[in-house]
């Protein structure tokens, strides 16, 4: 169970930290109630500021998956997240295919990596 | 005796530094990837000097020893403390060179287990009240005796446990040892808990198999650092309890120097176990690899004095890998650096208090 971090990724150090995070709850490495590492713990191992991790924290946690407990430290609350709208859970969903469109990828290879994507999730969740 | 003993302790020394540099396999110096991999043409004429000045250095300390062997053992002592410091000169002066020759490659993407590392997941219940017994029965014994101990106690023993120096009888000549353990045992514990939490990274491709072997790397150190505590518990108890040898029969007095001596061979036999794992790990990370440590580039540029330090304000971690891979260091510029300069500091306060108190009364 590991957490890859690119400091050459567009994406912010701490979306990254969620992001990873997200995938593990979703293939069901990290399960319910699965205990995560102190923020100082992995702030240090990534080699990142202690805001980075705790920002990362602090997202999920608004999305329910994660329960933040003082001297427990951050425990997975739950494999679904909560109070997100259908447009809400589109929204990404639609920029990413709209990049793969404008990359010049055809109608069949963008459904190709899509069915592809699911099934290494969903391989991974059984 | 006695002198044939560090003679031998000695030579036993420049073994281990004549085959200190290549520890971590034929591609690295003194634990250091060598750029391009280049061993040929940057470590092998680094290494035959370092061996010639090794040994030049090692024949004058042993001349010099046998001379003032023959004047006194305690004039011995000090030359034999000197000509330790002697041989680690050669190891300063070409870690330095190598330090120039190293590979600077830096990592941008990088992994890390997502796995907490607490303290409690590293500690075995049955040790630790058996450590606290140990550090602590040393006060009850020594207090059910002092009342029989003769005004004037021993306080330094030769190889042989016999007396060679006395004291007057206070809390501080009896009670010195006892609290010196104490001490360590504290040290040795908080220690414990940062080198558990000491970074632990692996580079994002072969993750799993590096992991695999950080992990051994990290049950070594934590075994090292338990095997350290529970057998210097004993040693420092047996050698704290040597002060009753005019009270107690000659029988328990001998037994206490045999079981200091035993313990001895066991600690130092015990780390070199462990110490000799982690090389294995790091070896194999080396070969898997072709690195041993993963950092960025902003973390490289913390390392000073031929990466024998590291300060870097802008890094969360507080104790990192050393860059040949096996032990530790700290980050110097973290808060909690004080705690530790601290830490080394108060003995040296104990020590001044016992030469307040003991040797100038």
């Amino acid at each position: 169970m590991i957490i890859i971090i690119d400091q050459n990724d567009s994406r912010p150090i701490y979306q990254q930290i969620a992001d990873e995070i997200r995938l593990l709850i979703a293939r069901g490495e990290l399960t319910e109630n699965a205990t995560l590492p102190a923020v100082r713990q992995l702030a240090g191992d990534l080699g990142v500021n202690l805001n980075t991790v705790a920002t990362a924290y602090r997202e999920l946690q608004t999305e329910g998956l994660l329960a933040i407990k003082h001297g427990a430290g951050a425990v997975v609350a739950s494999r679904t997240t909560s109070g997100k709208s259908e447009e809400n859970l589109r929204k990404p969903l639609r920029a990413a295919l709209a990049n793969l469109f404008l990359a010049g990828l055809s109608w069949a290879e963008i459904m190709n990596l899509v069915v592809d994507e699911m099934r290494g999730l969903l391989r991974e969740t059984r | 005796m006695d002198t044939i003993f560090l003679l031998i302790i000695f030579l036993l020394q420049i073994l281990l530094f004549y085959f200190l540099p290549t520890f971590n396999g034929q591609q690295t110096l003194f634990g250091i990837v060598l750029k391009d991999d280049d061993f040929e043409t940057y470590g092998v004429p680094v290494l035959r000097k370092y061996r010639r000045d090794l040994l030049i250095t090692a024949a004058v300390c042993l001349v010099g020893l046998l001379l003032v062997s023959r004047v006194s053992l305690n004039s011995l002592a000090i030359a034999y403390t000197l000509a330790t410091f002697a041989i680690l000169v050669p190891s300063f002066k070409y870690l330095r060179q190598t330090w120039e020759l190293r590979d600077k490659q830096t990592f941008s993407r990088l992994a890390s287990p997502l796995k907490p590392r607490r303290l409690r997941d590293f500690t075995n219940l049955w040790l630790e009240p058996a450590i606290v017994l140990l550090t602590l029965a040393p006060f009850a014994v020594l207090t059910f005796y002092y009342p029989q101990l003769p005004d004037v106690v021993p306080i330094h023993w030769n190889l042989a446990g016999e007396a060679d120096g006395w004291a007057d009888k206070s809390f501080f000549s009896v009670f010195f040892l006892p609290v010196l353990a104490t001490y360590l045992q504290i040290f040795l514990i908080i220690l414990k808990q940062d080198i558990i939490g000491a970074r632990f990274r692996v580079p994002a491709e072969q993750a799993e198999q590096v992991l695999s072997l950080k992990e051994i790397s990290l049950a070594a150190s934590v075994g090292l650092m338990d095997w350290s505590r529970s057998i210097c518990g004993i040693l420092l108890a047996t050698v704290a309890l040597f002060i009753l040898s005019p009270v107690v029969s000659p029988a328990v007095a001998s037994a206490l120097n045999i079981a200091t001596w035993v313990s001895v061979v066991l600690l130092l036999a015990g780390q070199a176990f462990y110490i000799y794992r982690m090389i294995l790990a790091s070896r194999e990370i080396k070969s898997l690899t072709g690195q041993i440590t993963f950092q960025t580039a902003d973390e490289m540029q913390g390392w000073t004095a031929a990466g024998l330090f590291y300060y870097n304000p802008k890094d969360s971690a507080f104790m990192v890998e050393k860059p040949g891979g096996v032990g530790y260091t700290i980050n110097f510029a973290h808060r909690r650096a004080i705690i530790y300069v601290g830490l080394i500091l108060s003995p040296m306060f104990l020590v001044i208090l016992d030469l307040i108190f003991i040797k100038f009364q």
